[in-house]
């Protein structure tokens, strides 16, 4: 009986959520692969087109850039987030006065709508008549920043104002982790006289491995996914520097009323998140602890 | 030599201290900065939102724009409907993936790997390309122009699988086999034993699925068409048309939104604290 | 035992639960032609018709609709006129963001319950879906609008030109008149594109703004420069591209050279700021936008004086007309009580009613020239460009399974053209090629 409930319990155990998955999400994303071998419009007649919208992809310049934009786009931005949200959950976590408050205006950012992170920001940053710009040409005598016109700049600005706005989020998930971190470590680490850096190199980085992992993969995930708040920073200028994967997927799929190379973009993006998760897993073997 | 010793280590703690609070506050400022705008904004009447040198303070300080878009909408049901939708939503999504997350990470079974990778796989689909597929779902289940249709979709979360089974990952078996020792069932197991251990991952996860579902947009957006089910999320998207975007009522009303996510957090935030008092246990 | 049992059964429960809390809201899939059940009790409350045609069986006319300003209202209140006459038909607003607006009209149409009437932008990607509504009114119909929209496309009224707009120039009147500057003031006086340069640079030269013009980012206010060139997209028998030609290298030339000289910001194109907000801050001297800011503007702007003034001309003088249309949409079961209504609200009397409330522009004949409340000179000036444009603007525009398709590209490569990443030839033969490509694939050949 024990090992036959041993063997069953799991299964019930994920039925509510398989369903749930199976309904709304694997079922329609096998239909958008189907879609991606068809030419479609969204509205009228399908029509089969093999391959194609794949084969098309590797001349079509837009896409290429912003694959590339996206990937570079990335690879600054997770870490980023990564140690942001890492060096706020440890000052957090410390004892602290009023550590509630900080903690709730750290992860404020993450609730605000797109469309109002970019308003404020742009309030901020605006090149022509943003507040930064006005304190630095009034009162400071430089030249104005092309916060989102210069191609460097912008690609800072978009990362800079991502990590503000998810930094708070991932800190709120690593402070759980490194709140499960037993305190005996830190006691017995304080005997041996072990300092700040120590601690955290032997204690706190190792055991909150498995917290890491997850906060590497989603950020990851989410970063690579990003569109309304870059859309409502840069709209994905200049001239298409900070235009990536998803809102290329969207302009084609919605503007160009391409839904089959669309679709085809995303099981590219798909495929390539796969590989970065798989990656990330495989190098934190797996996100188990390994206490040393 | 004993005291000064002492007194070294508190002068030094002092300094950390301080060092600490310090740049915790200069960081709190920067980045309450943009929000302490909108909110400032939001009490500016429309010809002053906008103009040059930039200026912070309203000079003429303004209800206008909360009663205006007030007005515009009936915002106690929008109220009604957000709130509903999110709570159920929240308590759904903590029991389904506590479920699931804590299966993930505690047993072994047939498939295990194959179906975690398919949770994950789900993170990496962007949704933005098979709403057209979604949609047909939606209307076949029935789910069409109801608020349950924002609400069951989306319970089931793959970052929040992936959360809960992290966080058991990082707590012993011991619990687990010192219960199946005493006879208890499984799933005993799980509601006396494992459940209280997870209380600060429950916190972080009702945090997360309230701000989630408080600010969703894409499932209302998909889902509801009558105006006496519109979310607050749908009244703000109906701010802006194709010319013109009513800012000054986007302002006031996305200041108002933040307010209960800011105050659940703020609830929720003292549970997430050490649960396990696991001394000695070898991770 | 009994706890081994409950471990499997208590899992199992909370599924059939789940399963049942999921089934138990399903209202049996609505046929397309019921509204679902929820919607009885829609937003507007519906007072029961007192005393209903015997003969005439309830209706309930769903109208998908977005809004600019609020413009609901109005229509709110035309409908409600209408049931006066019509007790047994009933309206069902569906509002929808403007963003979401086709995503949210292909959805209901994929799903089998289309609309009776949308507020549309674009027909172009619904021309399939659409009511062909010569099939229930008079084709007399057609000759109650002037030329402006484009409804009628291979015999077919696909719509009905609800409320037009016209591209136009928002000066900030204040530093005008500070710089000693004047604006065309009769049809004679309009600005050729050197004079409207020159404009601008003398505005700011001798007044407090930044910058001389800006300009939306947008595919439709761009050409209007492009027209005025003489260039065209196409062909006037809108068979062949006509991108690659010196009259469009002029345009996109002029145009670059006024953000290189700095009298545009470059923040619009390059970036993402809102026109709209920079002219706002009176640091602009004009905004290239439209007749519709009017409204906005009158709502907004309480520092500085502004007005609307003549487009400027080049080798001909040219606006590009612009709007939304009402249309019907097929297999909503109630195609010919919708169009009945689309004729209602297309007459002079009602159609005036509507635009007045709005500050929009008449295509109904008749109301041409109407008592407009505030800004009449300028609804005059809209007019006159609109007349001096041809009809190459209108029949390109309007033509919106190729202007679908070519747009975002149209949009996007100029802004690189602008940022210097490419040439404007190499942009000009790119829009060539992509035009001819969309030909083909709409013509088959």
């Amino acid at each position: 009986m024990k090992r036959l409930e041993m063997k069953i319990f799991p299964y019930l155990m994920l039925l509510p959520m398989m369903i749930i998955f199976t309904m709304f999400l694997f079922w329609p994303a096998l239909n958008g692969f189907w879609i991606s071998l068809h030419n479609w419009d969204g509205l009228n007649e399908m029509t089969f087109v093999g391959i194609d919208n794949y084969t098309r992809l590797i001349n079509d310049r837009n896409f290429v850039r912003a694959f590339q934009g996206t990937m570079l786009f990335t690879a600054i931005t997770v870490p980023s987030i990564y140690v942001v949200s890492l060096a706020l959950a440890l000052m957090l976590t410390r004892k602290i006065r009023l550590s509630g408050l900080f903690r709730a205006i750290f992860y404020w950012p993450t609730m605000i709508s797109s469309i109002i992170v970019g308003l404020s920001w742009r309030f901020l940053l605006g090149e022509s008549f943003g507040l930064v710009n006005y304190v630095l040409v009034t009162f400071l005598g430089m030249e104005p920043v092309r916060w989102m016109t210069n191609t460097n700049m912008a690609m800072f600005t978009v990362i800079f104002v991502t990590t503000w706005s998810l930094a708070g989020y991932y800190m709120v998930m690593l402070i759980a982790g490194i709140k499960s971190i037993s305190e005996t470590y830190y006691e017995a680490a304080e005997i041996d006289g072990a300092s700040f850096w120590q601690q955290f190199f032997h204690i706190t980085l190792p055991l909150l491995r498995p917290m890491s992992l997850l906060v590497l993969v989603l950020s990851t995930v989410t970063v690579v996914r990003s569109f309304p708040l870059i859309l409502a920073l840069t709209g994905g200028g200049p001239a298409g520097h900070t235009r990536f994967m998803v809102q290329q997927i969207h302009e084609t799929g919605f503007s160009r009323l391409q839904m089959g190379s669309a679709s085809a973009m995303a099981v590219v993006l798909f495929v390539v998140l796969a590989i970065l998760t798989a990656v990330q897993f495989r190098l934190n073997r797996g996100g188990g602890q390994d206490a040393t | 030599m004993q005291l000064s010793q002492q007194k070294d280590i508190d002068v030094k703690a002092i300094i950390l201290r301080t060092i600490l609070y310090i740049s915790l506050s200069v960081l709190a400022i920067g980045f309450l900065f943009p929000i302490f705008w909108v909110m400032v904004s939001s009490f500016k009447p429309a010809g002053e939102l906008f103009t040059w040198p930039p200026t912070f303070w309203p000079q003429n300080p303004t209800l206008d724009n909360y009663t205006g878009a007030l007005a515009r909408g009936n915002f106690g049901w929008y109220f009604r409907n957000t709130t509903f939708s999110t709570v159920v939503a929240t308590a759904l999504t903590v029991i389904i993936n506590v479920m699931s997350g804590y299966v993930f990470a505690k047993y072994k079974f047939r498939f295990q790997n194959i179906l975690f990778a398919m949770v994950l796989a789900t993170l990496m689909v962007p949704l933005e390309v098979i709403m057209i597929p979604i949609f047909r779902v939606i209307v076949a289940t029935g789910l069409f122009n109801s608020l349950w249709g924002i609400i069951i979709p989306a319970v089931a979360s793959p970052t929040s699988v992936f959360l809960v089974r992290q966080y058991y990952k990082s707590i012993p078996d011991e619990f687990m086999e010192a219960a199946r020792i005493d006879g208890a069932s499984e799933f005993g197991i799980f509601l006396r034993v494992m459940l209280p251990i997870a209380k600060p991952v429950i916190a972080v996860l009702c945090i997360i699925s309230f701000m989630w579902r408080w600010n969703d947009f894409l499932w209302p957006m998909l889902v509801i068409q009558s105006r006496n089910l519109f979310t607050i999320q749908l009244a703000l998207a109906s701010y802006s048309g194709e010319f013109n975007v009513d800012w000054n009522s986007l302002l006031a009303m996305s200041s108002i939104s933040m307010i209960p996510v800011i105050v659940v957090f703020i609830i929720l935030q003292k549970h997430i604290i050490g649960g396990v008092i696991s001394g000695g246990v070898k991770g | 035992m009994k706890k081994r049992l409950s471990s499997i059964l208590i899992p199992a429960i909370l599924v059939a639960v789940f399963a049942l809390s999921a089934c138990g809201q399903t209202p049996p899939p609505a046929p397309a032609e019921t509204a679902p059940a929820e919607t009885g009790a829609a937003a507007t409350p519906t007072p029961t018709p007192a005393a209903p045609d015997a003969t005439q069986e309830e209706v309930l006319l769903q109208v998908v609709w977005f809004d600019d300003l609020d413009e609901s209202q109005s229509f709110l209140r035309l409908t409600e006129l209408y049931r006066q006459e019509n007790p047994h038909v009933t309206f069902e607003l569906i509002e929808v963001p403007f963003h979401d607006l086709d995503d949210r009209l292909r959805n209901l149409i994929i799903g089998g319950m289309p609309p009776a009437i949308a507020r549309l932008v674009n027909l172009g990607p619904f021309q399939n879906q659409l009511v062909d509504l010569f099939d229930y009114l008079d084709p007399s119909f057609a000759d109650n609008f002037n030329d402006g929209l484009r409804f009628i496309f291979d015999g077919q009224m696909l719509a009905a030109p609800k409320d037009v707009t016209a591209n136009g120039i928002i000066y900030n009147r204040t530093a005008f008149e500070a710089a000693g500057v004047s604006v065309p003031q009769n049809e004679d006086e309009i600005w050729t594109w050197e004079e409207w340069r020159e404009a601008m640079e003398t505005v700011v030269a001798n007044s407090h703004v930044t910058y001389g013009l800006v300009f939306d980012r947008t595919s439709h206010r761009f050409s209007t420069l492009f027209y005025q060139a003489g260039a065209s997209m196409l062909t006037p028998d809108l068979m062949h591209s006509n991108f690659n030609t010196p009259e469009m290298y002029r345009a996109v030339s002029f145009f670059k050279e006024l953000h290189d000289d700095g009298l545009l910001p470059a923040s619009v194109w390059l970036g993402a700021d809102n026109p709209n907000l920079l002219f706002r801050s009176g640091q602009v001297a004009m905004h290239f936008a439209g007749s519709w800011m009017l409204a906005n503007y009158i709502a907004e702007i309480d520092d500085f004086e502004w007005g609307f003034t003549y487009l400027p001309m080049d080798a001909r003088r040219s606006s590009v007309p612009g709007g939304k249309y009402l249309a019907a949409l097929q297999g909503s079961g109630v195609e010919e009580e919708a169009a009945r209504f689309i004729e209602w609200f297309s007459q002079p009397e009602i159609n005036e009613i509507f635009i007045l409330d709005n500050n929009f522009i008449s295509q109904v004949r008749g109301n041409e020239a109407l008592n407009y409340e505030f800004g009449a000179e300028f609804f005059q000036i809209f007019a006159s460009d609109l007349a001096a444009s041809g009809t190459q603007p209108g029949s390109e525009w309007g033509f919106q399974e190729f202007t679908g398709r070519i747009n975002a590209d149209l949009r996007e490569g100029l802004a690189e053209v602008l940022a210097g990443v490419l040439s404007i030839q190499d942009y000009l033969e790119m829009l060539d090629d992509l035009a001819t490509q969309a030909l083909v694939e709409i013509h088959g050949q």
